[in-house]
């Protein structure tokens, strides 16, 4: 059985890096844009089985981001689970709202997200 | 011979210059009762329009005219028959009724009915008083009248007038059983636009009204009486107005038409003594085409005028008699005596019909003459007193005019002063209808006052047709005090801060209110602005914490390579630091937000059994951590509330881990939740650290964290219990903590169900 693909949008390359160890580490195969635009283009290009998507990221924000993919007829079945620092309590309603699976708010715990990350890959 | 014709002279002059000084005197007499009715004329003419502003002020009160308004409105929509059905079936209904029936009641009861009993109370110179509205339906009144519908009557159409509205001043009416004689003063109501929207009628209680003139005197009988057109007695002490004439109807024409305007006549009552009758119209503008119609009369007994001549003359006839028989020659010289005081007091008759009461007759003979001189002089100064008190009393209206004036500047000055005001103001009644704005609140409403008033504040301000939900007045109106509001309503289009105070009246009930809106938009943008800046910073937070999170997890889960025991227990510190780290950061969050009033509670109803349950299981897997034994008690069947789930399951998230957290290994914690009529009660109780007596009040104080010991855990924010106070607050419910050092500690927290069970 080949790695599942988990793409991950997100500006910040630090936690990039540091996810790529863990998803890594865990039997995943991870793959990164830097923002929103080259975000839809990778997914165009190379289809993930699940998307970690971050809100704040450059040239299209992560909810239009998220609102495109749910709306393609092509990407609309991948899981997308947002990765987000804003902590507004009515952050999930606005994720959910974008078609978003789940959400995450950093600082999150890594437990927790790969547990999200292997339950939306099992559905 | 010389004698005889002396004698003839003497007697023929005096005889003549008598008659002429007789004639003189009562010209004098009756000259100066003349000015004295037309004085009086002033004066009653003054006491009307005394007595037409008070009730034109009476009226102008917001109160009558918002109850006006409101029964003006019951008519919208009814034909001419509709009306005519109503209002006979009200009269019916009206004229049956017994005093203590639901009807009468409903009328006499009204603020505004209690209001004008008061008014009527307090004013003597009132007999009753009562208001209609624009159909001639009645509105309030101070006592029962006879019918509902007034409009039928003859002083009512004439005071509405079409619509243009009139005062009118009816017929005197003499009351049998009272005895007492009123007078109907009619006064349209009106908006300040002019339009007349109903109509006051006033009795007014003659006798107290003219009391200053009955107890007026001329001399020793002269006093003052109203008259009609036709001579009969409108107001004389003792006698029932209209039955009597003043004099007979032809001397009393002659009178009316001479120019002298007084006259000598027979006393009508006993035709015995002749009365000196002076006459002046009431030039008052209401009377030239009213009913009214009246003079004033000033009469004296002639007799009193005359007694000082005929002293004179009787006193003349015998000493002239005397001297006569004893010396013709005396006799002339005596005669001269005689006439050269009396030429004085012609003189002095003369001076004084002219108006000039100070001159004295000075006659110094030492004998009668002297006298009869000195009481000339005593009757001119007490004319001049007479004239000198009603001089006084129309001094009085003058200054009364003064400061009805100063009322009307100073009711001027108000407006202004209220209009100069720039945060939005008007005054609503108890019922939402709006009775006075100022500038402000005209302009950002883009209308005119006149517009304005008279509507219901919901319809202009919000554009709805029933009373906006948000709006502070019913908390004013529970708490009789001032209540305030942030309303960003879109009909408005900007936020504002509104405040309601309620307006009292003497006996402390609530008549009104007064709504102040300040624009508060710059001070929204300002909360934006800190709102934008909070959010952003915690973003900029958790951004780099999340960073090092992971970093120190991944190596802690020994993901790039084995580390030692004494590594792990390092990175596990700064891992649960980091973990604190991010929780102050979302209590100071909530905190800013609570601060900020922007806690928006989104309330369902929730069944509290079920979700403590819920969150026991989870709760368990904490305190089973650390060996605690972990109790909850819950009722078994559903305990349904109305709140916020987010915001009740922080709550008592915060409050179990708090146990958890300062509860020593083999604690023992207990949540317990109980159902009463119409609250909940839930407590948390652990068998922990406690907290001492000094610090349980500063318990709910920001960062304040009570026994803290060395070493690593049992951290927090400081600011857990703030969070949970408020929140607890925020759904009208309180919470209390009881603790004893090392014994343990337990919170209650109270909620209202605020649903039917």
């Amino acid at each position: 059985m080949s790695k599942k693909k988990v793409l991950f949008i997100e500006d910040e390359f630090e936690i990039v890096d540091l996810m790529r160890t863990r998803l890594e580490a865990n039997g995943y195969q991870m793959f990164s844009a830097y923002d929103g635009e080259e975000g839809l283009k990778k997914v165009e290009e190379n289809k993930p089985d699940l998307i970690l998507l971050d809100i704040v990221i450059p040239k299209i924000n992560g909810l239009i981001v998220c609102q495109r993919l749910k709306n393609g007829s092509k990407t609309k079945d991948i899981p997308i689970i947002v990765v987000s620092a804003s902590g507004g309590k009515d952050l999930p309603k606005r994720c959910r709202e974008a078609g978003a699976d789940d959400v995450v708010i950093k600082p999150f715990e890594a437990e927790e997200l790969l547990s999200k990350i292997s339950k939306l890959l099992e559905e | 011979m010389v004698f005889l014709s002396v004698f003839t002279v003497v007697a023929v002059g005096l005889g003549l210059g008598s008659y002429f000084n007789t004639k003189l005197l009562h010209k004098t007499i009756g000259q100066n009762n003349f000015k004295i009715a037309q004085l009086f004329s002033e004066a009653v003419s003054g006491i009307f329009d005394e007595r037409i502003e008070d009730l034109e002020i009476y009226m102008s009160h917001f109160s009558r005219k918002t109850e006006i308004l409101k029964n003006n409105a019951k008519y919208v929509g009814m034909d001419e028959a509709a009306l005519k059905d109503y209002f006979s079936r009200m009269d019916k209904e009206w004229v049956e009724a017994s005093d203590d029936s639901l009807l009468i009641r409903e009328y006499l009861d009204s603020p505004v009915s209690e209001r004008l009993k008061i008014i009527v109370e307090k004013d003597l110179g009132l007999a009753e008083m009562f208001i209609t509205d624009r159909f001639g339906g009645l509105v309030a009144s101070s006592g029962r009248t006879s019918d509902f519908y007034q409009a039928d009557e003859k002083w009512w159409e004439g005071a509405f007038d079409g619509g243009k509205g009139k005062i009118l001043i009816g017929d005197i009416e003499y009351d049998e059983s009272s005895k007492t004689s009123s007078l109907a003063l009619a006064v349209p109501v009106r908006m300040e636009s002019g339009e007349v929207i109903g109509i006051s009628k006033t009795m007014l209680n003659i006798k107290f009204l003219f009391r200053s003139l009955e107890k007026f005197r001329v001399g020793k009988t002269g006093h003052v009486v109203l008259v009609n057109r036709q001579g009969y007695m409108l107001f004389h002490e003792g006698l029932e107005p209209l039955k009597e004439r003043i004099v007979n109807e032809i001397i009393f024409q002659k009178l009316i038409e001479s120019e002298q305007q007084w006259v000598i006549a027979n006393d009508p009552a006993t035709h015995k003594r002749k009365l000196s009758i002076a006459y002046a119209n009431i030039h008052h503008p209401l009377f030239a085409e009213g009913e009214g119609d009246w003079r004033v009369c000033v009469v004296q007994d002639a007799a009193e005028v005359l007694v000082p001549l005929n002293d004179l003359f009787s006193q003349f006839v015998m000493i002239s008699f005397i001297l006569l028989t004893a010396t013709g020659v005396v006799a002339f010289k005596t005669s001269s005596r005689f006439v050269k005081p009396i030429n004085k007091l012609y003189e002095a008759t003369i001076k004084i019909g002219e108006g000039n009461l100070d001159y004295k007759a000075e006659i110094k003979t030492g004998d009668e003459l002297e006298e009869l001189a000195n009481s000339f002089n005593k009757m001119t100064r007490n004319l001049n007193q007479s004239t000198a008190s009603i001089k006084i009393l129309n001094k009085e209206i003058t200054e009364r005019k003064k400061a009805e004036e100063k009322i009307k500047i100073a009711a001027q000055e108000w407006q202004r002063t209220f209009d100069s005001i720039t945060d939005l103001v008007f005054i609503q009644d108890t019922e939402s209808t709006i009775v006075k704005v100022n500038k402000a609140f005209a302009a950002a409403m883009k209308a005119k006052p006149e517009e304005i008033v008279g509507k219901k504040c919901y319809e202009v301000v919000h554009g709805r047709s029933s009373s906006w939900p948000g709006c502070p007045f019913q908390a004013m109106k529970e708490t009789n005090k001032a209540c305030s509001e942030e309303v960003d309503d879109p009909h408005i289009g900007v936020p504002l801060l509104i405040t309601v105070s309620p307006i009292f009246d003497e006996k402390g009930k609530i008549i009104g209110a007064v709504h102040i809106a300040k624009d508060i938009t710059e001070r929204k943008k300002l909360e934006n602005l800190k709102d934008e800046f909070i959010s952003t910073v915690s973003h900029e937070l958790r951004t780099p914490l999340s960073i090092i999170k992971e970093g120190v997890s991944l190596v802690l889960d020994e993901v790039p390579g084995k580390i030692s025991q004494k590594q792990k227990d390092i990175l596990k510190m700064s891992k649960e630091n980091i973990d604190r780290l991010a929780q102050i950061i979302n209590d100071l969050l909530d905190i800013s937000k609570i601060e900020a009033g922007k806690m928006e509670l989104k309330k369902t109803v929730i069944d509290m059994a079920e979700m403590i349950r819920k969150l026991y299981q989870e709760w368990n897997l904490g305190s089973n951590e650390k060996e605690q034994s972990f109790e909850c008690r819950v009722p078994d069947s559903p305990v349904n509330i109305h709140a916020d789930p987010d915001r009740i399951i922080q709550v008592l998230d915060n409050l179990v881990s708090n146990a958890i957290k300062y509860t020593f290994a083999k604690g023992r914690i207990v949540i317990e939740l109980i159902n009463k009529k119409d609250s909940i009660e839930i407590s948390v109780s652990d068998t922990g650290r406690g907290i001492s007596k000094e610090d349980l009040p500063r318990a709910f104080t920001k960062f304040q964290q009570f026994g803290r010991v060395a070493g690593a855990g049992a951290k927090g924010t400081g600011l857990g219990l703030v969070i949970t106070k408020e929140l607890v607050e925020d759904h009208g419910g309180t919470i209390k903590v009881e603790s004893k050092l090392n014994k343990g500690t337990k919170f209650t927290v109270i909620l209202p169900k605020g649903v039917n069970t």
